[in-house]
C-alpha cells in the first residue's frame, strides 16, 4: 500500500467501544526494519466493513484498497487516503467486528 | 465477502462479491474507463459466507468459489467456472457431508500434484483435491478437535509445498498443516495465543517483516491487531534445513527475535495457548509458554505480537 514493494497490514474496524476508532481502515506500514508502524488511518461510511481486499483494480499499477460494507455496497479507495468510489451492489455484507488482508 | 481476480481476458484486477443469503455472487468487471456494473451469477448460499477466486478447473482461468456457512439446504460450496468465452457457467456444489456446515475455504496445491485444491474448515479440515478433469474429489478428511475457520494455504516452513493454516474461534489456537512430501497433510500442530473471535476473513498471511517468511495476522475484536511472527525453525545445523525424504535443502533466513515496540511479544509454541492457563497473572501465564517454546516438535516457532492503537 505504501509503494515500496513491502506488504503493508489492512485492518477495518466496525463498531467500537472508542468511537475514534469505529468505522475506519486501518493500514499498518511494514518499515524498512521489518516493523510495523503506526497506522495511518481513514473513516468510511458509519457501516461495517466485512470485508477488504488489496489489488490495482484501476490498472494505474497501484494498489487500492476494496471495501465490502453492510448497507453500502462495494466501495473502492486508491492509495491512503483516499478518494472514494462507489460502485452499488445490491447485498449486505456479512457483519463483522474486523477483517484483515496483509501481503 | 469480496475477493479480486482476474475474472475475464483483459487482464485487469476484477472484483467478486456475495452478501449474506442472497444466492448469488455479484462480478464487477474492470475497464480502463472505470468500474463496469455488477453482473450478478445464481448460486445458493444461505449465510456467513466465504468466497475464493482461484483457478480449481485447471484451464489456466480464475474461476468463483463460493462457500454457504447457514443452512443445511446449501451446497457447503460451489465453483462457479469461468468459461472461456466469457462469464461464469452454472454452480457445480460441494458437500462435506450431510449435516455438516463449513465455516472458512482456502486455495491451493495442498497436494503437491500443480492443481489447485480446495479447503473447507469445520469441525475438521476437509481437502477437496483437483482431479486431471478439472473436478474437485470426494473429500479427505483431517481432524482437528475444535472448530477451524479461517483457512489460508501458504507455505509456512518454505520447503515449497504449500501449508494449510487456520484458527480456531474462541479457543485460542491457530492450527498448522504442514504438507508432507507425499501430497499428505501432517496432524494439526497448534499454536496458542490469545484471540477472541475470527470470522473466515480474519486471517491473512504475508512476510510482514522482511524475513523472507510468511507470518500471520488476525483481526482480533478483544486484542485488536494479533501478528505471529513466523521465526522459521529452530535450526541445530546452521542456516539451512535440509527435507529427511528428498533431501532437498532451502537457505534459511536468521529468525528476527527482535521485540516490537509498543507490544507484547512473547515466543509462542505447539500447543500453548490450549493449555496454558488462563490466569491473571500473566508473568506465570507467560513463563509456561517460554518453557514449551524451548521443546518445538516440527521446527516452528512463532513471536506472538498484540497491537493495539
Amino acid at each position: 500500500m505504501t509503494s515500496d514493494d513491502r506488504p503493508d497490514v489492512v485492518l477495518t474496524t466496525g463498531r467500537a467501544s472508542t468511537p475514534a476508532s469505529e468505522y475506519r481502515v486501518w493500514v499498518f506500514p511494514q518499515g524498512s526494519d521489518g516493523q510495523l508502524g503506526s497506522p495511518d488511518s481513514f473513516s468510511h461510511f458509519r457501516a461495517v466493513a466485512g470485508s477488504v481486499a488489496i489489488g490495482d483494480v484501476s490498472g494505474d499499477d497501484r494498489e487500492e484498497i476494496a471495501l465490502g460494507l453492510e448497507d453500502h455496497g462495494l466501495q473502492v479507495g486508491p492509495q491512503v487516503p483516499p478518494g472514494v468510489a462507489i460502485w452499488p451492489m445490491p447485498h449486505q455484507i456479512e457483519m463483522g467486528a474486523c477483517s484483515a488482508s496483509g501481503a | 465477502m469480496l475477493r479480486l481476480g482476474r475474472l475475464n481476458d483483459d487482464n485487469l484486477l476484477d472484483v467478486a462479491a456475495v452478501g449474506f443469503g442472497t444466492n448469488s455472487v455479484s462480478v464487477m468487471l474492470s475497464s480502463t474507463g472505470g468500474p463496469n456494473p455488477p453482473v450478478e451469477y445464481p448460486v445458493l448460499h444461505g449465510g456467513r459466507e466465504d468466497l475464493e477466486v482461484a483457478d480449481v478447473t485447471g484451464d489456466g482461468r480464475d474461476d468463483l468459489i463460493v462457500m454457504s456457512g447457514q443452512t443445511y439446504a446449501s451446497p457447503n460450496f460451489s465453483v462457479l467456472a469461468q468459461l472461456a468465452s466469457g462469464g461464469f457457467a452454472s454452480p457445480v456444489e460441494y458437500r462435506v457431508g450431510e449435516g455438516i456446515l463449513t465455516s472458512g475455504i482456502g486455495v491451493g496445491d495442498v497436494t503437491g500434484d500443480g492443481r489447485n485444491d480446495v479447503v473447507a474448515s469445520y469441525q475438521g479440515l476437509a481437502v477437496f483435491a483437483q482431479t486431471p478433469l478439472g473436478t474437485l474429489s470426494e473429500p479427505t478428511i483431517y481432524p482437528t478437535d475444535n472448530g477451524a475457520k479461517p483457512v489460508e494455504v501458504v507455505d509456512v516452513n518454505l520447503d515449497s509445498r504449500p501449508d494449510v493454516v487456520t484458527a480456531h474461534n474462541s479457543s485460542n489456537v491457530v492450527g498448522v498443516y504442514l504438507q508432507q512430501p507425499d501430497g499428505s497433510l501432517a496432524s494439526e500442530d497448534e499454536y496458542g495465543f490469545p484471540v477472541a473471535q475470527v470470522g473466515p476473513h480474519s486471517l491473512a498471511v504475508g512476510d510482514i517483516n522482511g524475513d523472507g517468511a510468511p507470518d500471520v495476522v488476525i483481526a482480533d475484536r478483544a486484542h485488536g491487531l494479533v501478528v505471529l511472527y513466523n521465526t522459521l525453525p529452530e535450526q541445530t545445523n546452521g542456516s539451512s534445513s535440509a527435507d529427511a525424504e528428498t533431501g532437498s535443502s532451502a537457505t534459511v533466513p536468521e529468525p528476527d527475535r527482535s521485540c516490537r515496540p509498543g507490544t507484547e511479544p512473547m515466543t509462542m509454541c505447539k500447543g500453548g495457548g490450549r493449555s496454558a492457563p488462563e490466569s491473571s497473572d500473566g508473568r506465570r501465564a507467560r513463563s509456561a509458554r517460554a518453557e514449551r517454546a524451548r521443546r518445538p516438535e516440527n521446527g516452528l516457532t512463532w513471536l506472538y505480537s498484540a497491537i493495539r492503537w
